[in-house]
């Protein structure tokens, strides 16, 4: 059974017509690139599966639950994670603050109970468990990303949806990356549902694709079939 | 690498020893300030007196604005709710004040939860003129419902002691403050003070990790109300006389003044500029009602060139000096 259905997912904003009857699951344990061309509504969907925007019509299903319109709180306390495009950390607040609040607002944390282990696990495992009381505001662009990512874990998801969490790394770091990706899906279970334009990471780290153009799903397979799809070639790059 | 930037560290808030800390110089300070009758005269200690009340007042506003960022324009009106609930409940049905005090900070609780439940969805701009909507209605009605309210004229009010003395008062407005100030720091340092900050970081990050931000935003005004209703209503039996001035707009601007050129979202700022407002505006007393237009001024200037108010001015000069021990205000 899918871990997370959509079926004939819409939204509209005024005229436009942002997605269009999009359907997709991910099973349990895989990773999943959302690749497509700017504004083909991939981040918009994300938004819709996690309860930012309501769709218009259509539903979606979670671990056997329709969570179709849920707030996004209730949806992350459900088992759904999610990373910003643009990585939004609580500026203000030092990192074991920000992973804090991740952890106590989760089902089953009461109000007296520890939370400094599992913020601990969870900034040493993106690895800036050195700048643990450093505000978030004061770190850098690679660092608030991981900071972002400490937190998404630390609600303990079974999926993560990560958007574009590559975006202005170098080589270098985004072969990290990658492996800290992999690592989390092999050692923890967690599945992952991934926005990507680096083209390498998603061929290297994903076991199938889903191609959005114009709200549409425009064709699904494994990343070589992808790539070689001449659909997918003339979304990218017009006719 | 990015180039490396100074790293701002913060008091941990979990610490055992800053809580430790906090404890030990909120209860010297109240000693000291238990010492005030042996050497000022009945004057000044009646300016001590509202003083204190302005610290509950700022402090629990600051609750509200300075650490979940919903700028409130019925917090007066709240603490008038407090006032005259326990005034009325005095002196048309003879409760006792103490008792009558419990009421007007429950009713104002209650007031806060529903105005909440009403408005809070809205956030931002729409909430801040929900409440000043609600502050006008309600001044309307106590201006209005003479019967009841006496107007403008005032309803007079038993005091809360059979004997009026000004150092017994003194210490009733001191435990009073202490109740308060001990209940804002328990909250901003449990959970929910940390979701109150990361909602007002970032709505949107906070709702995406679990946090109830309507909760959350609920919680902060009813706490933030009803604490202002405590205030009002020990406040109206002190003055024995209470009027629609408590829940007045010029009120409201007073006590945002402090808490902003305090430092809002700091614990000690609003302190700081409950002392330092309400003592200068003692002094200009005399040039007529024109200091709450001048505290409004510098509250301005205040929040555009040092939004963390004279506390953050404070931390400021500090990390200039040295940086070791910066931020020793939280």
């Amino acid at each position: 059974m899918a871990l997370l259905e959509g079926r004939r997912l819409t939204k509209r904003f005024g005229g436009i017509l942002a997605l269009e009857d999009v359907d997709f699951s991910i099973k349990e344990k895989e990773i999943v690139g959302l690749i497509g061309p700017n504004g083909a509504g991939k981040t918009t969907l994300f938004n819709t599966i996690a309860g930012a925007f309501k769709p218009s019509s259509g539903q979606t299903f979670f671990d056997g639950h329709d969570i179709t319109g849920l707030t996004a709180d209730r949806i992350c306390r459900l088992g759904i994670a999610r990373t910003f495009q643009v990585a939004r950390p609580f500026p203000d607040m030092t990192c074991i603050e920000n992973v804090r609040v991740a952890v106590i607002n989760q089902e089953g944390h009461g109000a007296g109970e520890p939370w400094e282990g599992a913020v601990e696990k969870s900034l040493d495992f993106v690895g800036i468990s050195a700048h643990g009381k450093t505000l978030a505001r004061d770190l850098n662009l690679i660092d608030k990303k991981r900071l972002e990512l400490a937190r998404a874990l630390a609600t303990r998801p079974k999926l993560l949806l990560l958007d574009e969490v590559l975006g202005g790394l170098n080589t270098q770091e985004i072969g990290l990356a990658v492996e800290l990706i992999r690592k989390l899906r092999d050692e923890q279970g967690v599945s992952i549902f991934w926005i990507e334009h680096v083209m390498g990471a998603i061929m290297k780290a994903t076991e199938r694709v889903i191609v959005l153009d114009q709200g549409k799903t425009l064709m699904e397979g494994t990343p070589s079939e992808v790539v070689q799809d001449e659909r997918v070639i003339k979304a990218y790059l017009g006719e | 690498m990015a180039e490396k930037k100074p790293k701002r560290k913060r008091p941990d808030s979990k610490n055992p020893v800053d809580r430790k800390r906090f404890y030990i110089s909120l209860f010297i300070f109240t000693g000291l300030f238990c010492l005030l009758p042996l050497i000022l005269d009945d004057y000044r200690l009646h300016v001590v007196i509202i003083c204190l009340f302005y610290v509950m007042m700022a402090s629990s506003w600051n609750l509200l604005a300075g650490y979940t960022g919903q700028v409130s324009f019925a917090h007066a009106a709240f603490a008038g709710i407090g006032a005259y609930t326990s005034g009325i409940l005095a002196v048309k049905a003879g409760i006792n004040p103490w008792i009558g005090v419990a009421a007007g900070t429950t009713l104002a609780g209650l007031l806060g939860l529903g105005l909440g439940f009403l408005c809070l969805r809205m956030g931002g701009i729409y909430l801040s003129l929900a409440t000043l909507g609600f502050s006008e209605i309600l001044h309307i009605i106590i201006t209005n419902e003479y019967e009841i309210t006496r107007g403008t004229m005032g309803l007079q009010v038993p005091g809360l002691l059979t004997e009026y003395s000004k150092a017994a008062y003194l210490y009733i407005m001191l435990t009073g403050a202490l109740l308060t100030l001990i209940v804002v720091y328990q909250l901003i340092h449990s959970n929910m003070g940390l979701n109150f900050r990361a909602v007002q970081n970032d709505e949107k990050a906070a709702a995406s990790l679990g946090v109830n931000v309507v909760q959350v935003r609920v919680v902060a005004f009813t706490a933030s109300s009803a604490l202002a209703g405590f205030a009002g209503a020990v406040y109206g039996h002190y003055l024995l006389l209470i009027t629609p001035e408590i829940p007045s707009l010029n009120q409201q601007f007073l006590v945002l003044s402090m808490t902003v050129i305090g430092g809002l979202g700091s614990f000690v700022g609003p302190i700081i500029g409950a002392f330092v407002l309400e003592i200068l505006s003692e002094y200009i007393r005399a040039y007529g009602e024109y200091h709450v237009l001048a505290f409004g001024l510098v509250a301005l200037i205040m929040a555009r060139f040092s939004p963390n108010g004279i506390v953050g001015l404070f931390n400021r000069f500090q990390r200039k000096k040295g940086p070791s021990n910066a931020n020793t205000a939280t």
